[in-house]
């Protein structure tokens, strides 16, 4: 990409108030953002610069990093560092919307639960205890082997294993929420509970929801990692973290770059979610910042 | 004016305490409260009055008991009616720091209800609003400000403009100035008595201060413990109160008059007992200088009933004639 094109989009992408706006954050949410923005523009950027695609066998196998290749190959002869980048995009999209699924369900779940406090409380939460008693990579694997392995069956066991811990914290917030006054308020003039809880609930305990969910996507990420791993999340050849790695335990000696890449690529996104997720919560929770 | 706007009979609210006990937080009130009146609804806290208010607008279900609205018997309608029975009867709540949405802009915290009631364009519920707006005395520009924004005194303005906007027949008011500076308490307490003189409102003024609420109040109901143990015309109540609880309050008001002969205060003893487990009889007698046998055996009712005149002074003591 030349010089010029690069000024010309750039000030688009980035308006100054957004930057500024960044730079006035704590320390955390700096590290953490730029280490994800960097990862991201490498997942989506990388396949556009790497001429290599993630499946050709574009070497001998077990190259040593090289110029060519900067990660050297695997036993087939692909590209490390482009399996690698395709890998990075497959697993944020899926753990972002196992994410996204489990905080629209775990937030109704719980916001339900706190609101009528009683025996749909009750049966509710039970329900969360018994699905929570499950180890949950356990529980995964059960509900894979069940469902049968695809990216879309690997998406809902992992929305469903993170449930409860959204469930709990919109739980928790709304038990608190629903004796405000301004919840009350709405009641006495007629607002529908539905309603309510879409108006004044909601928007009143969506921060905890958020931090949560930076935690949540690095568990995604790792459950999504340790499946492949285990040979029941994303099927070859289709590149994945914790796939490359099994593939590789067998000449882990003797090529260790086949498993050093993907996994510091993984700790390198958990960090950046950790770190996020710990400076979000310094800035909001009162009882830390004060 | 004979048919009473509101009545509440046998109006009882007992809250599971676990371990099969309950609190008996409200326990057999009756009260009528007429159009165009305000009632003063006074007592120490826990008494049970905010419980009652809560009863009143549906906020709490009765344990037993009814609340009657303009004949209508409330926990008996269901749907349309009973939503439209709500419109009526509307609350102004005692923290304005708590009872508007952070996140909301006055605009939408005033027309929440309109916009439940629903069957109203979005020009036809600014208008009313910026109408409600200048009635409590907030600029419209008010409209597109968040509640944190305004001082203590133009939230509960806010608060007010909220409930009346519904042009509700009934206003149940809990504590409205309890939670502001005593420099604008009289502010409100004035603009409600314009806005009820204007509007032709009702009011259940629900205070724990006496002063305030003689100040507002055509009539006033003393509660103690989940009852109502003195009722009356104001000037009554504070002039000539029957019950031993209700001079107990009155003596604990401070005189301004400095050349005043001071006047004797009667000073309770101990706590209020717990609303779990009540004493049995007159619910005041573990407190009561005058309490004899009589009062730990039989419940006194509220009296006398020679007048047939409801809002006669009444008060609930088997000594009332003896302690005045």
């Amino acid at each position: 990409m030349s010089e010029r094109s690069k000024t010309a989009w750039w000030p688009e992408l980035f308006p100054r108030a957004l930057i500024r706006a960044f730079l006035g954050q704590n320390i955390l949410i700096r590290i953490g953002g730029v280490l994800l923005v960097a990862l991201l523009a490498l997942a989506l950027g990388g396949p556009l610069v790497i001429s290599h695609g993630p499946t050709d066998m574009v070497a001998m196998s077990l190259q040593p990093p090289s110029a060519a290749n900067l990660l050297g190959t695997d036993l087939l002869g692909r590209d490390v560092l482009a399996r690698t980048l395709d890998a990075a995009r497959t697993s944020l999209i899926v753990a972002f919307c196992a994410m996204a699924l489990s905080l629209l369900a775990g937030a109704a779940w719980g916001m339900i639960a706190g609101y009528n406090v009683g025996s749909v409380d009750l049966v509710l939460m039970r329900v969360l205890d018994v699905l929570q008693a499950f180890p949950p990579l356990l529980l995964a694997v059960a509900l894979v082997a069940v469902l049968g392995t695809s990216t879309a069956n690997l998406i809902f066991t992992m929305s469903v294993l993170f449930v409860p811990q959204f469930a709990r914290i919109a739980r928790s917030a709304t038990l608190l929420l629903r004796r405000r006054q301004f919840v009350l308020a709405a009641q006495v003039l007629g607002v529908s509970p539905l309603r309510n809880l879409l108006t004044h609930v909601l928007p009143n305990i969506s921060t905890p929801l958020i931090i949560e969910s930076t935690s949540v996507i690095t568990a995604a990420l790792l459950t999504e990692s340790a499946l492949s791993f285990l040979g029941m999340g994303i099927q070859p050849p289709t590149p994945t973290w914790g796939g490359m790695i099994a593939e590789s335990t067998s000449v882990m000696t003797r090529a260790p770059w086949l498993v050093l890449a993907p996994g510091s690529a993984t700790i390198l996104v958990v960090l950046a979610f950790l770190l996020l997720g710990d400076g979000l919560r310094d800035k909001f929770d009162p009882k830390v910042s004060g | 004016m004979t048919e009473p706007l509101l009545t509440l009979r046998d109006l009882t609210k007992h809250f599971p305490a676990g371990a099969g006990k309950v609190v008996q937080a409200v326990d057999g009130v009756n009260l009528d409260v007429y159009e165009g009146e305000t009632l003063g609804l006074v007592g120490e806290s826990g008494c049970g009055k905010s419980t009652t208010a809560h009863l009143i607008v549906g906020l709490h279900q009765a344990s037993r008991g009814k609340v009657i609205f303009a004949g209508e018997d409330v926990a008996a309608l269901s749907g349309r009616a009973r939503q439209s029975i709500r419109h009526q009867m509307q609350y102004i709540f005692q923290d304005p720091n708590d009872s508007l949405d952070p996140r909301m802009r006055v605009r939408s915290i005033i027309g929440e209800g309109l916009v439940a009631r629903g069957g109203m364009g979005r020009a036809e519920r600014d208008a009313l609003i910026r109408e409600m707006l200048e009635k409590v005395g907030l600029p419209p520009d008010a409209m597109e400000r968040f509640p944190h924004e305004f001082s203590g005194g133009q939230r509960q303005r806010i608060g007010i403009a909220r409930a009346l906007v519904l042009r509700p027949r009934l206003v149940v008011a809990d504590e409205p100035i309890s939670a502001l500076d005593v420099s604008v308490q009289s502010q409100i307490l004035n603009l409600m008595g314009d806005l009820r003189r204007e509007l032709g409102l009702t009011y259940v003024f629900v205070a724990h201060n006496l002063a305030a609420v003689g100040y507002v109040s055509d009539r006033i109901a003393v509660m103690y413990l989940g009852r109502v143990v003195e009722i009356g015309e104001t000037a009554d109540i504070l002039n000539t109160p029957r019950h031993p609880y209700t001079q107990a309050l009155l003596s604990a008001i401070p005189d301004p008059d400095i050349g005043a002969a001071k006047k004797a205060r009667i000073v309770l003893q101990g706590d209020i007992p717990s609303p779990i487990d009540p004493p049995s009889g007159c619910r005041f007698r573990t407190r009561c200088p005058m309490a004899q046998q009589i009062c730990s055996e039989q419940v006194p009712m509220l009296g006398p009933h020679t007048s047939q005149d409801r809002r006669a002074h009444q008060t609930a003591c088997h000594f009332a004639g003896a302690v005045s």
